[in-house]
């Protein structure tokens, strides 16, 4: 079968470390024909192992007629306008999380795919990470009965000093203009899996946040947020981006439901820790924790799937935009000070990746 | 130099951490033991007060205001409160462990009789008291993270087997963690909160978020939800984070104390000394004017008003602004 071809429009951080990586595993399966970023250094960076061509325009990588499926991973700002272009061309989207910056932009995007009649999915890989795949499936079977309460915590350490860490004057994160901050940025994954595994429509929010990080242009970077789910669950989220450098992005996530409870907390699967003079290193432990390979692998294999089978995605944009809808409603909250109540939008939808 | 002399009311597990602590107090000896003043304890406080090798006194009351007693343990909960007012009223330094449901008249009697008579209140909830919290409350205040941002805070209690009878979680682990947060940080100016019965009680959740004085954030998890399978469930489990602007904090007693794996339960893990040696410790130092007497009343008059802001953000399900 025909290997599917890429285009890549965004060719920062994440596309670096996750997306191009996963290409190269998947490399019988797809080839990256075409990349484009403002910054035509990065552009280059990312075409020449593929002997792809290099574009600083977005629009001239769609001109092209070799590219079935597009990969953007520019900030959220831009995810409707490389979306809504690239299904105008008829090209299938996979587009990284958040979705968008307001839930109309979202259903834009879902609206102009479904019209053009190509597959749009949007890059929560949480949904293909195994410890998350793992205990979904656990919710299914029944093991721990109806959830009651989900709390999932990330931190993340900051820069080092004048580093170009998130949410710093000189890193995009932290441009108000352009970042509505960690509520969407991290919070989107929280907010995708207390909703997942609570099964649950969100009834109501509420939310604090903060600027943390030094140098901050105004973008919040701190974030804590309970949400009050349809049926009576609760789900609680904490995350942080100003831990001490030496400090790993660790993840805490439990699960108490009515017969036993699931728990996949960092801080307890580390097993060596290596003091340096200034930092910690824990080789025992990264390749258990989230920030794996193989969950982006499984994203994009599943979607290049869903493209040559003519199937559906794994995971409906529908479900990102719900997702990103309590994200929203969490800045929100934070923002007025009160509680927002959220009317239910439709059952929480179905990961494939989970089965 | 000559021990302080302390003596104790009721026979509590507080009392009997005492017993246990298998080492001699520093500058201090147990002199005598009373049952609490409500006296079902009576035959325990007799049995504590042979362990201990101290006198059994048959009422509270005159041990309370026993002049050779500087220091007074008031380990009896919320019947105790009769005690550690009549001992404030006598002058005496009292330790009262717990930080237990109080009202602010009742806090207002013992700030009275402690006026009255020149007694001194120590009285912290096992959080605030114990090292690690102390070590905690001592980083967060003394500048030793930096601009504190936020504090989290789980606690975990066991799924009881009657659930339908438990007390609120608010009672049984709020009043712990609001002392702690006061002391660490300050009251909110801020509050939400989402209270409910999700594992066969009434009240056995509570999630609060809280804007602190001081922009300081905290999130604190309070549920009544671990499953016996889980190996710290009988002692529950306590996790706290202090994120500042330089370092950050992290206290996991539940993995970090020694396990001792009986035939039907873990053991009761204290973090390092149970924090009632620590509280007398610290009574001794005042007592022999090492340490300076605490002012406590208006700590516990925030605690209160913090627990009054979370109540009521609850009732509403919105977030509330405290007066």
């Amino acid at each position: 079968m025909a290997r599917i071809r890429i285009g890549l429009i965004g060719c920062g951080g994440i596309a670096r470390s996750a997306h191009l990586p996963a290409m190269h595993h998947l490399r019988d399966r797809v080839t990256l024909v075409a990349a484009a970023d403002v910054d035509e250094a990065a552009a280059r960076a990312a075409a020449a192992p593929w002997g792809a061509k290099a574009y600083t325009n977005g629009h001239d990588l769609l001109a092209r007629r070799d590219v079935d499926m597009v990969l953007i991973a520019t900030p959220e700002a831009w995810h409707r306008e490389w979306t809504e272009a690239a299904a105008a061309t008829g090209r299938h989207v996979l587009c990284e999380k958040p979705m968008a910056t307001t839930v109309a932009d979202a259903d834009a995007m879902i609206d102009a795919c479904r019209r053009a009649g190509v597959h749009l999915m949007i890059a929560h890989s949480r949904r293909f990470t195994m410890r998350y795949m793992q205990m979904r499936r656990a919710v299914d079977r029944g093991d721990v009965g109806t959830v009651r309460l989900v709390r999932e915590n990330e931190r993340r350490s900051r820069a080092k000093r004048g580093g170009r860490g998130y949410y710093t004057a000189e890193h995009w994160s932290g441009d108000p203009a352009v970042s509505v901050g960690a509520a969407i940025l991290n919070g989107v994954h929280e907010a995708d899996l207390l909703r997942w595994f609570a099964g649950a429509e969100p009834a109501s929010v509420c939310c604090e946040h903060k600027i943390t990080i030094e140098g901050n242009r105004g973008v919040p970077d701190f974030l804590t947020f309970t949400v009050r789910f349809h049926g009576g669950a609760v789900g609680s989220s904490e995350l942080s981006n100003c831990l001490p450098p030496g400090y790993p992005a660790f993840h805490q996530f439990e699960l108490y439901g009515e017969r036993g409870a699931l728990r996949a907390r960092d801080h307890e699967l580390i097993t060596i820790t290596r003091f340096r003079d200034d930092a910690a290193e824990f080789p025992g432990g990264y390749e258990i924790l989230l920030h794996n390979l193989p969950a982006y692998v499984r994203e994009q294999a599943a979607f290049v799937d869903a493209i040559r089978g003519d199937a559906p995605v794994p995971m409906p944009p529908e479900e990102a935009r719900a997702a990103l809808r309590l994200a929203l409603a969490a800045v929100d909250s934070a923002r007025s000070g009160r509680a927002v109540h959220m009317t239910p939008e439709g059952a929480v939808g179905d990961t494939r990746a989970r089965a | 130099m000559t021990p302080v002399a302390v003596g104790v009311v009721g026979a509590g597990r507080h009392a009997a951490a005492l017993a246990e602590y298998a080492a001699p107090l520093a500058g201090a000896s147990v002199s005598a033991v009373a049952p609490a003043p409500d006296g079902r304890d009576r035959a325990a406080a007799a049995a504590l007060a042979r362990r201990l090798g101290a006198a059994f006194r048959r009422t509270w009351d005159a041990m309370a205001t026993d002049p050779a007693l500087p220091v007074v343990l008031v380990a009896a909960e919320d019947v105790g409160r009769r005690a550690v007012e009549t001992a404030l009223s006598a002058g005496k330094i009292v330790v009262y462990p717990g930080a237990a449901a109080i009202t602010r008249a009742e806090l207002d009697r013992l700030a009275a009789a402690a006026a009255r008579g020149g007694g001194t209140l120590l009285a912290a909830g096992e959080l605030r008291a114990a090292q690690a919290g102390a070590r905690a409350i001592e980083a967060a205040t003394q500048d030793g993270l930096g601009t504190l941002h936020s504090i989290y805070a789980a606690i975990r209690l066991p799924i009881p087997d009657r659930p339908d009878r438990a007390a609120p979680i608010l009672e049984r682990a709020g009043w712990d963690l609001l002392d702690f947060v006061c002391a660490a940080a300050s009251g909110p100016v801020r509050v939400s909160a989402t209270v409910a019965g999700l594992f066969g009680g009434t009240a056995d959740t509570a999630v609060i978020i809280a804007r602190l004085a001081g922009d300081t954030i905290l999130t604190a998890e309070l549920s009544s939800c671990l499953p016996p399978s889980v190996a710290t469930a009988p002692q529950g489990e306590v996790e706290i984070e202090l994120i500042g602007s330089r370092d950050a904090l992290r206290i996991e007693p539940f993995r970090a104390a020694v396990r001792f794996y009986g035939q039907r339960e873990t053991a009761r893990l204290p973090w390092l000394d149970e924090p009632v040696i620590t509280m007398v410790h610290q009574a001794v130092r005042i007592a022999t004017g090492e340490a300076a007497r605490p002012d406590p009343f208006d700590h516990w008059r925030r605690v209160i008003a913090a627990m009054d802001a979370i109540n009521m953000a609850a009732a509403r399900g919105d977030t509330i602004t405290p007066a």
